[in-house]
């Protein structure tokens, strides 16, 4: 058991110099920008996991909550000449501002109410993102980002940022990993698997449910503002409904609920569209379609693939059991007539 | 020991997706050392060419061809465009090759699609800058340009964009070309016509809430504060359907005359709306109303004497137009429209430059184009100015019975 | 602000409240009977444009009349495909999630297979519903009025099949009770099937009727879907009247505000009001109890 443990701290360590020296080594900006993305799209997606994943609620809204945390630091560094790191607290407070208002009102109630409260915050981030053009740039956006200066370290390529994005990235899938194996990471499992005898124990489900979603703001906040400085340029129509449900579909694509799973689906659905580009002006489509066999045959992702009760539960391998069930049932009764 | 399979999964599947090989999805040991291996030859497969071009200014076509690169929205929420745009490069690139190419080489392109959507357009523009390629059309709108014109200006390639928004020279960018009538002079045009040759007493100012429609407006504005005319302004949003409020506002304004600044889908609901509700003043648009495609979804009625601001219509007895409108015609079957011509004489200029520059060189490409002067295009003459405008002219046209004609054309003087 | 130009507002208000009603309308039968939202929805109606404009009437020349039961017969099918497909498979797992990103991946296929079939143009049929009334100064399109008969007819339609019909019966019975329903030898799943093939046509209904006001594009649809979702919060979730109401209160609000607020913040309105009554009155202007 310890000799597992061990190799596995050997690989990941491997797995770490392997992401860190790709950049390094790979010049080609296509492929690192191609990185960079999925890592930002990867903490977005682990803080989507807390909210959706674990806890059940569905929140349609990380376009607006991204929006709010790439916009608040930015602007806060054009208008007031704010330091560029300072961006990343000021995403974090912004996430659980976020995390409490809309929480609040929307998951004392029980049902579809968060995602309908979630997509109307998201498309008034929007519309006053769009409108507020004095302020916010309106729709010109935010131009000449200025690169993350790091005490000194200025990450000013696109590789430098990646690197920087692996190791925060790193640390933010270890923290995921900590709240999911912690005590909260349990209850939250419970809220969306069995809401009554969560209640039934006595536990608080809104202040819960509330500090799954302010964690799934906070994550996404951070990703936003990294997506700022990805981009060096930002502008509202990036903000729609089709990038919430974008990362609804990562969650999912890897595996609802779990990290791997979170970090697998990014990586998958960020990239799979590039990898597709050859297909020319049907890689969109075939993308969808890609994307819905997996809905269907592989609900619980493709981390299902390596657990077995989960698989069986749904899709394909319940069809296939489904059937050779059947077929066992059929035979046991021709054995009976005989 | 699952667990990780899956964090290795997702380091086979990220080697093995950015090396373009298709993924294969193993997981037990055997397949790391693959793997692995695959990974090295991956970076010295990537590193060859990169160091090359890193070094960047003599990247070497490879035999007899020379690449340009081409982005386009052929999926999001704008594909009409970037299919004419397609039709109009390709169109122009046949017709070159058919001449003999450049510098003795066949011109090609690489297009890829960005969806009218700035993130993707960042993305597919990194892609490209990455390829062999000697110049950069497209993305089109303001909003993806200015995404884009930061890598672009650092990679030192040449880019020649639709978008016609007067943010973009603003951010003063040497590589950046701008292949369509800046707005600043098309709102130029669209006051002065409205004050001066359909006096005009009270102007309604309606513009699209985009960077389109508001640099639109801005530039309408200013030429009227200069002429001392009076003038009210409202905005709507993208994607609006019912313009029902501002235009009773409009009317309860009295205006005499409608300058309206807005894009295609917005176009044809204000034209039927303002109908509907007897808006029975001139209106002066800007420059997409006059597309069949954006005609062809009204009736008559709607748009009966309305005047457009624009860079090109098809019914033009210039030699130049009629020429392109034929062989655009028999080529795809269809007019062409503003997209297809703008990107058709961009093609052409940055075929012209290649010659005067004599090298594939990008920095020679952009000082030649940046030197050119007196290239005939569908859209006017084209020439360089200081701010990098190609285009110095636009027409103003009538419509009647759902066909522009040109009245007036107006060309502006540039070094 | 003279009281003519009140007046037009509010029935411009009514006239576009009645397309969120329905669109609200639509979302509610499969929310009713599955619990789930229909993030394909407005793509649905999308598909319905384009099905009757551009397949039947321009392609194929057909009559409104015969393109109108041609699109209702395709769209029904497509319905219970995607019921087959998508929402029968999916609403039994842990969680709605499953079943909400597959109907938002079906959306995109939606959207890039009418890109493909039919081009990316944008087209109108011309003459279609196209004219206007005028009562006292006050114009009413020819389209706004069929929009809004159309709708009144098809609530009471709904109510009609839902309360006197035994296969309506059946289907509220499996809103109420999935489990009672199948020990009472309802077959859910076909009773899903119809269902959803029922929205898939009101959907192609709403498509029919909006595209003189909207053309027929990939983009037509976008605002009206997510606004349809205000209309139900507002009325009271999961309720016909209640979507009625909603709509019509959004339509007519949306426009009225314009006379405090800049127009350009007219499409706020929807999503603000959604949120207030989500906090203060969840149960929506009816305060219907499901």
């Amino acid at each position: 058991m310890k000799e597992n443990k061990n190799v596995k701290i050997a690989l990941l360590a491997v797995l770490a110099v392997a992401l860190l020296v790709f950049p390094i080594v790979d010049k080609n900006t296509y492929h690192q920008l191609a990185m960079a993305q999925t890592l930002v799209n990867i903490i977005i997606v682990l803080g989507l996991n807390f909210i959706t994943g674990l806890t059940g609620q569905m929140n349609l809204g990380t376009a607006g909550i991204m929006a709010l945390g790439a916009y608040s630091g930015q602007l806060m560094v054009q208008k007031l000449g704010m330091a560029t790191i300072l961006t990343i607290p000021v995403a974090i407070l912004m996430g659980v501002l976020i995390g409490y208002a809309l929480g609040y009102p929307s998951l004392r109630l029980k049902g579809v109410y968060l995602s309908l409260t979630t997509i109307g915050f998201s498309e008034i981030v929007r519309l006053v993102i769009t409108n507020w053009a004095d302020f916010t740039g309106g729709t010109t956006g935010v131009q000449n980002i200025k690169a993350l200066n790091l005490f000194g370290l200025k990450l000013d390529a696109t590789w430098k940022l990646t690197v920087f994005l692996v190791v925060v990235c790193g640390i933010l899938v270890f923290t995921a990993y900590r709240i999911v194996g912690s005590k909260y990471g349990r209850v939250f499992k419970a809220i969306r698997d069995n809401i009554e005898a969560v209640e039934a124990c006595g536990i608080d489900v809104a202040s819960l449910k509330i500090k799954a979603f302010t964690l799934a703001a906070i994550f996404g906040c951070v990703g936003g503002c990294f997506y700022g400085f990805l981009m060096t340029y930002l502008n509202p129509t990036q903000f729609t409904q089709d990038l919430s449900a974008n990362y609804l579909l990562m969650m999912m694509f890897g595996g609802i609920g779990s990290v791997p799973g979170s970090v697998i689906g990014a990586t998958a659905v960020t990239l799979l569209p590039e990898v597709l580009r050859f297909t020319k002006e049907y890689y969109w489509l075939i993308f969808g379609i890609i994307t819905l066999l997996f809905a269907i045959f592989l609900p619980y992702g493709f981390i299902s693939l390596f657990q077995k009760e989960k698989r069986e539960e749904a899709g394909i391998f319940k069809i296939l059991n489904d059937r050779k069930g059947k077929r066992k049932v059929t035979a046991s009764k021709s054995g009976g007539m005989k | 020991m699952k667990r990780f399979a899956g964090l290795f999964l997702v380091l086979v599947m990220a080697v093995s997706m950015l090396a373009g090989c298709g993924s294969d999805g193993g997981s037990d040991e055997k397949k790391e050392t693959t793997a692995a291996k695959a990974d090295k030859d991956v970076e010295s497969d990537t590193e060859a060419p990169k160091e090359s071009e890193s070094a960047g200014q003599t990247p070497v076509s490879d035999g007899d061809t020379i690449t340009f690169g081409l982005s386009c929205a052929i999926t999001g929420n704008f594909p009409l465009a970037g299919e004419r745009t397609l039709q109009g490069v390709q169109m122009a690139v046949d017709e070159i090759n058919a001449a003999g190419g450049v510098l003795g080489k066949k011109l090609d392109f690489i297009y890829e699609d960005d969806g009218n959507d700035p993130t993707q357009a960042v993305t597919v523009v990194t892609k490209l800058l990455n390829e062999d390629i000697c110049g950069l059309i497209g993305p089109h709108t303001t909003t993806n340009c200015l995404a884009v014109q930061e890598l672009v200006g650092e990679a030192k390639i040449p880019y020649i964009t639709g978008g016609s928004g007067t943010k973009i020279a603003a951010a003063n960018n040497q590589y950046v070309f701008q292949c369509r009538p800046s707005d600043g002079m098309n709102g130029v045009v669209a006051a002065d016509f409205a004050v001066k040759e359909l006096g005009a007493k009270k102007i309604g100012v309606f513009f699209n809430n985009n960077d389109f429609g508001v640099g639109g407006r801005d530039a309408v504005t200013a030429e009227l504060d200069k002429l001392n005319a009076e003038y009210i302004t409202l905005g709507h949003n993208s994607g609006d359907t019912d313009m029902t409020s501002q235009l009773m506002q409009f009317a309860a304004e009295e205006i005499d005359t409608m300058i309206l600044w807005t894009d295609d889908a917005e176009d044809v609901v204000v034209a039927r709306q303002a109908y509907e509700l007897g808006l029975e003043v001139n209106v002066i648009t800007s420059a997409g109303v006059v597309m069949e495609q954006v005609l062809s979804q009204m009736e008559p009625e709607y748009v009966e004497g309305w005047y457009s601001v624009t860079d090109f219509v098809p019914a033009n007895d210039d030699p130049v137009v009629s020429k392109f409108v034929e062989s655009f015609k028999t080529e795809y079957g269809m007019e062409p429209e503003l997209y297809a011509s703008a990107y058709y004489g961009a093609v052409k200029y940055l075929a012209a430059a290649i010659e005067k520059a004599g090298s594939d060189d990008p920095t020679a490409i952009r000082d030649a184009m940046a030197e050119l002067s007196d290239i005939e295009a569908p859209t006017g003459v084209l020439g360089c100015a200081s701010d990098n405008t190609l285009v110095h002219s636009c027409v103003v046209t009538q419509i009647t019975d759902l066909k522009a004609s040109v009245v007036n054309t107006v060309s502006a003087e540039y070094e | 602000m003279s009281f003519a130009m009140i007046m037009q507002l509010i029935i411009s208000g009514i006239a576009l409240g009645f397309i969120y009603s329905m669109v609200s309308i639509e979302y509610t039968l499969i929310f009713n009977s599955t619990g789930l939202l229909n993030f394909s929805h407005d793509k649905l109606i999308m598909l319905g444009a384009y099905v009757f404009a551009g397949q039947f009437v321009l392609r194929m020349g057909c009559g409104y009349v015969v393109a109108t039961i041609a699109t209702i017969l395709s769209m029904f099918i497509t319905g219970i495909l995607i019921a087959k497909g998508i929402f029968n498979p999916l609403r039994n797992m842990a969680s709605p999630i499953f079943a909400v990103i597959g109907t938002v991946i079906m959306g995109r296929i939606i959207k890039e297979l009418c890109r493909i079939i039919w081009g990316a143009t944008a087209f109108n049929i011309p003459g279609f519903m196209k004219g206007t009334f005028k009562i006292g100064g006050i114009v009413i399109t020819r389209a706004n009025t069929y929009i809004i008969i159309v709708a009144v007819l098809l609530v009471v339609a709904l109510q009609l099949y839902f309360n006197h019909t035994k296969s309506g019966k059946a289907m509220r019975c499996v809103q109420q009770n999935k489990t009672a329903a199948t020990l009472m030898g309802i077959n859910v799943s076909q009773n899903i099937n119809v269902t959803i093939g029922i929205s898939a046509v009101v959907c192609s209904i709403i498509g029919i009727l909006v595209i003189s006001l909207f053309s027929v594009s990939l983009t037509m649809t976008n605002m009206i879907g997510i606004k349809g979702f205000a209309a139900g919060v507002i009325g009271g979730f999961g309720y016909f009247p209640g979507c009625i109401v909603g709509g019509v209160l959004i339509g007519i609000l949306e426009n009225l505000s314009t006379l405090v607020i800049p127009s350009i913040y007219k499409d706020c309105v929807a999503f603000v009001l959604m949120i207030v009554f989500l906090l203060v009155q969840p149960k929506g202007i009816l305060g219907h109890k499901k």
